[in-house]
């Protein structure tokens, strides 16, 4: 059976190995970055609160093992065992951080570059979307180029939605007033185009409330940074002392959630989403340029209205290409990302001993 | 046997006693660090007003820690009135009791020492030094509800900006006179050629909806924020402090002195870290309200190339494309600033109040009763 003292001894130098093992393998270009420092996006960078976390954690291990001392000298079963119980726990925390460094580190490395090149969702599938053809950089640099590609798509969507919207307005608007003294006679020329427009305002408020999310999406993932930086470190901090200690495993855990798990499922999403539809909606015809107004006299504005809008409701034509882009890419895809993200967070913090009620946030989400 | 029995009891005494002197030693050991730890706090601490003022010139009464201590010696009252009539009435029981609540209003003497002590070290660190603009925690949360609350107006006016632009552009009307006849005949073509653009004004009056309510709630933040400043340790604490030290309400005081304490300190401090996570930006300034200004400009060349026949119609399908994209452009701008207002009014509270409720729940299970403060976040 193995003791107590023992087990600390082990507990001790496992961490310490670890420690050692993703210090190396979080490489930032193929040289470890020094004490201090940490890889964040392929650079090694100081981080002020990380190592003033780090600093406390050591110096509470240091208190804790004080306590230890003293608790043995005194033979004072209650300081043993609550000493013991709080190393182990700044031991758990040391472990953690080792492996969010660790993990954090080959994201950019290995991790990212493996999903980039080959689908995992399809494999033996080469990736779309230009996979290959743009350099890789970073996994943050990646997924905020995925959701502006995607925003270009919803501005682009807006442009369409508010062109057709004029065209049909402008249509169903023209009326001829024929006076022959004292007779007048008003006469709409193209009604039934009055009822294009109701459907087009339904379209834009879809388009409208995807780009919101979609807006929201990109403020989140600006914040991965910060999230780093300052959360990971105070959830360090917090674990630190018994009171705080649930609420510094739930700031690990929704830092871990949200700098590693969630670039993975957009990664994931991303896969999913370029399997299906490879390319943007431009190449579909889905421009107004496609029926200038000047055409209207030579080939009649109805027929030109209806022969592009039958175009557009073919399969992979405009208006599925938006409604993929913007209803399953932009807005439903996204929210498992977010689903699967919440509920590792939620697992992980349970394991480390926090219990997180994330239903607020998935209402708001 | 009873001689056996009188060696085994004095043996047991003995090692009684040494126990005994053990744990007497162990708790002056912990105390003196204790006591050390709060010199060093009152050495380097500074004043936030609210929390380290003890005494108030005028008025004796109104800092929270001239309450705490008056709460305390009431408790103290209290228990040795208890104690007096538990002696008189010959109950034991009762008098253990006593002394026991003797014991509690200590501890929580200790809990206030401890807790002022932390909070002098919270305000003498200077948040400058994390790159943070204001020198304390406290400073800084307010600077993140102001920023919260600049960013949600900025994005009102720009929906509103939206509305009137459009507004203007889909009421503009052509009228070309087709055959001028003479006075008795006359044919003449009416078109609206921006009204279309009214399917854009319902969804961006559902966003400026969803923005008056952002500016709602930042609001309701800054008022919850200066409410915990004010009251919670004027009024909870002390409270907290009194139910605490009496046996039958422990349980409550103590989950009022967690609230109270989480709150005053931990929900500013949690806002002033998502400032820092922010990047720590200035108050958005409100944007331009020129909306006016630029219909003109677009129907000037309409107005002035309506004088030649038919030119009128020419200019207004190049203009076809200028007015999409500046509908378009204003569209995505009222969009683009909704979503920044989501991300600090909702989503990053959200998870603020998260991690707040995980705190008091921490800390109200070490002082008296868990308390999950969950349904709260989800009310506000």
């Amino acid at each position: 059976m193995i003791n107590m003292n023992n087990r600390l001894l082990l507990g001790v130098v496992l961490s310490l190995l670890l420690f050692i093992t993703t210090v190396s393998a979080a490489a930032c270009d193929t040289t470890p970055c020094g004490f201090g420092l940490y890889c964040i996006y392929g650079q090694c960078k100081p981080n002020l609160f990380l190592n003033s976390a780090v600093i406390v954690m050591g110096l509470t291990f240091l208190l804790i093992a004080m306590v230890y001392a003293i608790g043995r000298v005194l033979e004072h079963p209650r300081l043993l065992h609550w000493a013991e119980t709080e190393l182990w726990e700044v031991i758990g925390t040391a472990f953690i951080l080792a492996l969010y460094l660790g993990a954090s580190g080959i994201l950019d490395d290995l991790i990212g570059p493996a999903f980039y090149r080959t689908s995992i969702a399809y494999p033996g599938e080469l990736r779309g979307g230009g996979a290959g053809t743009v350099p890789w950089t970073t996994v943050n640099a990646h997924v905020r180029g995925y959701l502006d590609g995607l925003m270009s798509e919803v501005k682009n969507a807006i442009r369409f939605t508010a062109a057709m919207g004029m065209l049909a307005g402008m249509v169903s608007s023209m009326s001829l007033s024929v006076t022959i003294s004292p007779q007048s006679m008003y006469v709409p020329l193209f009604p039934a185009f009055g009822s294009l427009q109701q459907l087009l305002s339904m379209a834009m408020y879809a388009v409208v409330a995807s780009a919101v999310q979609l807006q929201v999406q990109i403020k989140f993932v600006d914040l991965w940074d910060g999230m780093f930086t300052v959360l990971l470190p105070l959830g360090v901090l917090f674990r630190a002392f018994p009171l705080t200690r649930s609420a510094g495993s739930a700031l690990i855990a929704i830092a871990v959630g949200f700098t590693i798990i969630l670039p993975i499922a957009y990664l994931l999403i991303e896969d999913v989403a370029t399997h299906y539809w490879n390319n943007n909606c431009a190449g579909t015809g889905a421009s107004i340029e496609a029926i200038k107004p000047g055409t209207s006299i030579s080939t009649g504005l109805e027929d030109m209205m209806r022969d592009y809008i039958e175009k557009a409701l073919q399969p992979k034509g405009a208006f599925q290409c938006y409604a993929f882009k913007l209803g399953i890419e932009a807005l439903l895809l996204p929210v498992f990302a977010y689903l699967i993200t919440l509920n590792v967070a939620r697992n992980l913090a349970a394991i480390l001993g926090a219990h997180i009620d994330f239903s607020t946030l998935v209402r708001v989400i | 046997m009873i001689e056996s029995c009188t060696t085994a009891s004095r043996g047991r005494s003995t090692t009684l006693e040494s126990h005994n002197s053990t744990q007497g030693l162990a708790r002056v050991v912990v105390l003196s660090l204790v006591a050390l730890s709060m010199l060093a706090n009152l050495v380097f601490a500074d004043a936030c007003e609210v929390a380290t003022t003890f005494f108030k010139e005028g008025s004796l009464t109104e800092t929270w820690g001239v309450r705490a201590v008056i709460a305390l010696a009431l408790s103290s009252l209290l228990v040795a009135l208890f104690y007096m009539i538990a002696k008189g009435l010959g109950k034991p029981e009762l008098a253990n009791r006593a002394k026991t609540d003797l014991n509690q209003v200590l501890m929580t003497a200790l809990i206030l020492v401890i807790f002022s002590a932390f909070v002098g070290g919270i305000c003498a660190i200077d948040a400058r030094q994390f790159g943070l603009p204001k020198s304390s925690l406290f400073e800084n949360s307010k600077s993140y509800f102001e920023y919260a609350r600049s960013t949600a107006m900025a994005a009102y006016v720009e929906t509103a900006n939206a509305i009137m632009k459009i507004s203007g552009l889909a009421s503009f009307r052509a009228t070309e006179n087709l055959i001028p006849a003479g006075l008795f005949v006359n044919i003449t073509l009416f078109v609206l050629p921006f009204a279309g653009l009214n399917s854009a004004i319902g969804a961006l009056q559902f966003m400026m909806n969803v923005v008056l309510t952002t500016v709602a709630v930042s609001s309701a933040w800054i008022a919850v924020l200066t409410a915990i400043e004010s009251s919670f340790l004027q009024l909870l604490l002390p409270a907290g402090v009194l139910l605490r030290c009496l046996m039958p309400t422990r349980e409550l005081g103590g989950v009022l002195i967690a609230i109270a304490v989480g709150f005053f300190v931990f929900y500013p401090l949690l806002f002033s870290i998502s400032y820092l996570v922010l990047g720590a930006p200035p108050e958005k300034a409100a944007p331009s309200t020129d909306w006016y200004g630029s219909i003109i400009k677009l129907y000037t060349p309409l107005t002035v190339t309506s004088l030649l026949p038919a030119a009128g119609l020419v200019t207004l399908v190049a203009e076809f494309f200028v007015v999409r994209n500046m509908a378009g452009t204003a569209i995505i701008a009222g969009m683009a600033a909704v979503g920044d207002t989501l991300l600090a009014v909702f989503i990053l509270p959200a998870i603020n109040w998260i991690i707040l409720a995980e705190l008091v729940r921490g800390m109200s299970r070490a002082l008296g009763e868990e308390v999950d403060i969950g349904t709260l976040a989800r009310m506000v």
